[in-house]
């Protein structure tokens, strides 16, 4: 404890944090010349790309043109807050009671830590050989003050030669006052236009901006900059707070050799996600949200997961429900390797779990007496989701779009449904059918044959001309009976359907017709020309049945 | 009701507006008493005691569909979607067991409501499974049948009469079922609105007969727009 009642503090430092997590996520090289992007501006670029010229603040366009070779990526603040998750319970190990001001940056009480050790320079030593390492970290700088703004301040003033600076007890004040004024934009609340405001007035050090009265400061900058004046005047606006660090709440499972067959990985799986559940469960959370990611050992070299998936829940995860989602992506993924034979499906040696989405657990408790019907319900889909598959169990919206099996989404029991403007359902869709709608709409439209009296094939030209009547439809596959061509009672169209003729990749041209036959039956063509002589043109879009 | 009161999330928010199958919203004097009959087994024949039917079909359901009794509509799925959508008309969930490619726009339009309707398309050989399961939660299931062991099948139609939940098919069943309650055949009797080269289908008709487990046939005209 100092005279002015300031605690000493440590900060630990790591210059560039973006950049280092960044570069560790996109296995990407230290001397590759790399910025950070947020709006559109450069907020962070290495060594390599600050030779070329790239500022902070500088426009995408402008940095690509001074430096061609750059590689641009967004900047991502829950990778920076993810990636230091590591560091800081490797502080938390050698001086408890962390406080992280932000990725890149914590602060902690330094005085017991100075007792153990032996001396504030022994424990800031110990604990840089502590962190250095780890995450990839090398470049790890301390400083240590009276209060935690000086010790940052300390810290940023050191170089990678000598990564500790130590201001001695009382010397704070006289430290800060050296420091130019432009330490005070990054505080929050003060900002750039204060520091371009007291540079007109004439001041240029803090020592300067200290010296004036506070009352005065007050009456003129107000509450943020009465703030900066406290700092600049060494004193403590937010101390430490000191909370323990974040608990790894990931899970993993190791199979040693490699499983494959998936029951047998899914049994393996269930103790973890009983501690995985019950970890949580003793700290009052649930889980609404997870990752779950699988290895297999044809993936080793290169480290990455096989396979990533987000698994929601509408609810909060049991531990069998996170089994359940385990299998149903194991079995997804061996759908999809049936059909590319060419990658191979590898034995799995590995399972994660963690939890994206975490919730108190006071506000999903059960009621005291029973379950509601929407209890009822939920467990009831829930549970017949587990016998069938995670898309057994299926909800419906009707959507925007012109065809009928656009319009129809369904999604899995559970899923978050998307709202109506998402859906584009309320917006108009031209081309869309008006009058009955059919009862049955095939996914899949199914070939038939249109044809004219002279039972050729009806086609329809450029500018939407039936080359004859339809007479004749022989619906193929569709007819059970197997009766051959029916004649046409009453027919209308074609309706023109013509999707994104901008894009030549997408663009499609569809005409539609609705027709009855002499069987009473009615029915929903479309007619689709993909080549100049296409057999096939007619399909079956829906039946009336 | 206080236990509701930190529920959120999209699904759960229309769920609890659910009332009971059969329940009008505001019970009067006689729906109560026909309820008290219907409990003590001794129907007099005005009640509507299961769902309600469409207006056409009314002579020969004057009690409506039996809550927990098995019905055949066959010939026309549209008649079959009319009933289900009649049926849940007082906000009841549904669920339509393995019926692929059902049209779900004239679904909504008939006035079944897709939020409280469940969908399992394809239950392969979970048939008789997944229906005793949704009986559980559903009052109203619309399915295509399936072959089932004979025991298999008594089994079922007892569960849903011991839930009350009714089940409709959309084909006559194969003989090992216990025998309908009632079938109802649908015939087509000709199409409105579509000429020769003009206009587009605005209405359809359908014969329909209906033969009761009593042996009792009637004929019916249905419209539908």
């Amino acid at each position: 404890m100092t005279p002015g009642g300031i605690q000493r503090a440590l900060a630990l430092w790591c210059p560039d944090w973006s950049l280092l997590a960044t570069r560790t996520e996109h296995g990407l090289d230290p001397d590759v010349a790399l910025a950070l992007m947020d709006k559109g501006r450069v907020v962070a670029r290495s060594a390599a790309a600050d030779v070329e010229g790239v500022t902070v603040g500088l426009r995408l366009r402008e940095a690509q043109a001074r430096c061609p070779g750059i590689t641009l990526l967004p900047h991502d603040p829950l990778r920076d807050a993810r990636a230091f998750e590591p560091v800081v319970r490797a502080v938390d190990e050698v001086i408890p009671g962390i406080d992280v001001r932000r990725p890149g940056l914590v602060a902690v009480h330094v005085a017991g830590a100075a007792r153990y050790y032996g001396g504030e320079e022994v424990a800031a030593r110990a604990l840089a050989d502590q962190v250095r390492g780890v995450a990839g970290l090398v470049d790890v700088r301390i400083g240590i003050a009276d209060g935690i703004h000086a010790a940052e301040l300390a810290a940023q003033t050191t170089t990678a030669a000598a990564p500790l600076r130590v201001v001695p007890a009382g010397a704070s004040r006289a430290f800060l006052a050296a420091m130019p004024l432009d330490v005070l934009a990054d505080l929050p609340g003060a900002g750039p236009e204060l520091v371009t405001l007291l540079k007109r007035l004439g001041l240029t050090t803090l020592g300067d901006f200290a010296a004036l009265p506070g009352s005065s400061v007050r009456a003129r900058f107000g509450v943020p900059g009465m703030q900066a004046h406290d700092l600049a005047r060494g004193r403590e606006v937010a101390p430490v707070r000191a909370a323990a660090a974040p608990s790894d709440l990931t899970r993993h499972v190791v199979f040693e050799p490699g499983l494959e067959r998936i029951d047998q990985v899914a049994f393996g799986c269930r103790t973890m996600a009983e501690e995985f559940i019950a970890t949580l469960t003793t700290r009052q959370l649930v889980c609404s949200q997870v990752l779950v990611s699988v290895f297999t050992d044809d993936d080793t070299t290169t480290g990455r997961a096989h396979s990533d998936q987000v698994w929601t829940h509408p609810r909060h995860f049991s531990s069998t429900e996170v089994v359940d989602r385990i299998r149903w992506q194991l079995q997804g993924a061996a759908s999809t390797a049936l059909a590319a034979p060419t990658t191979r499906q590898g034995a799995v040696i590995r399972v994660e779990i963690a939890p994206l989405a975490l919730d108190d657990a006071a506000a999903h408790a059960g009621g005291l007496w029973r379950d509601g019907p929407a209890d009822r319900i939920h467990h009831t889909a829930t549970r017949l989701q587990g016998r069938l598959g995670h898309d057994g169990v299926l909800t419906a919206a009707i959507g925007g779009g012109r065809l009928l099996a656009e319009r129809t989404q369904l999604r899995p029991w559970g899923e978050a449904a998307p709202s109506a403007t998402i859906r584009k359902a309320d917006q108009p869709w031209p081309g869309s059918l008006p009058g009955l709608a059919p009862t049955l709409v095939y996914d899949e439209p199914v070939p038939v044959r249109l044809l004219d009296e002279v039972r050729s094939i009806v086609r329809i030209g450029s500018r939407g001309d039936l080359s004859g009547a339809p007479v004749w439809l022989d619906p193929g596959a569709l007819d059970p009976t197997g009766g051959g061509p029916r004649r046409v009672t009453a027919w209308a169209g074609p309706w023109p359907i013509r999707q994104r003729w901008w894009d030549p990749s997408e663009t499609r041209r569809v005409d539609r017709v609705q027709l009855v036959d002499d069987h009473d039956q009615a029915w929903l063509l479309l007619y689709e020309q993909l080549g100049t002589d296409d057999e096939e043109p007619w399909s079956a879009e829906g039946r009336y049945d | 009701m206080f236990e509701r009161l930190f529920e959120h999330g999209g699904v759960t928010a229309a769920l609890d507006l659910a009332p009971e199958p059969g329940a009008s919203p505001v019970p009067d004097l006689a729906a109560l008493r026909a309820r008290i009959r219907r409990l003590e087994g001794a129907e007099s024949p005005g009640d509507v005691i299961g769902f309600g039917v469409p207006e056409a079909l009314r002579s020969a359901f004057p009690t409506g569909l039996r809550a927990g009794a098995t019905y055949a509509a066959t010939g026309s799925l549209t008649l079959a979607l009319m009933l289900l959508a009649e049926a849940c008309s007082q906000g009841a969930w549904s669920a339509v067991v393995g019926l692929p490619g059902l049209g779900l726009e004239v679904a909504t339009r008939m006035g079944l409501d897709l939020d409280r309707t469940l969908f399992v398309p394809a239950p392969g050989d979970q048939w008789a499974t997944a229906v005793a399961a949704l009986a559980e939660i559903v009052p109203v299931v619309l399915a295509r049948p399936v072959r089932l062991v004979p025991t298999e099948a008594s089994r079922l139609t007892a569960r849903l009469r011991e839930r009350g939940c009714t089940l409709l098919l959309t084909e006559q069943p194969p003989s090992t079922w216990p025998a309908m309650q009632a079938t109802l055949h649908a015939s087509p009797a000709g199409w409105r609105g579509l000429g020769d080269g003009h206009g587009c289908l605005l209405q359809r008709r359908l014969a329909i007969q209906v033969s009761q487990r009593t042996g009792r046939t009637t004929r019916h005209h249905l419209e539908v727009s």
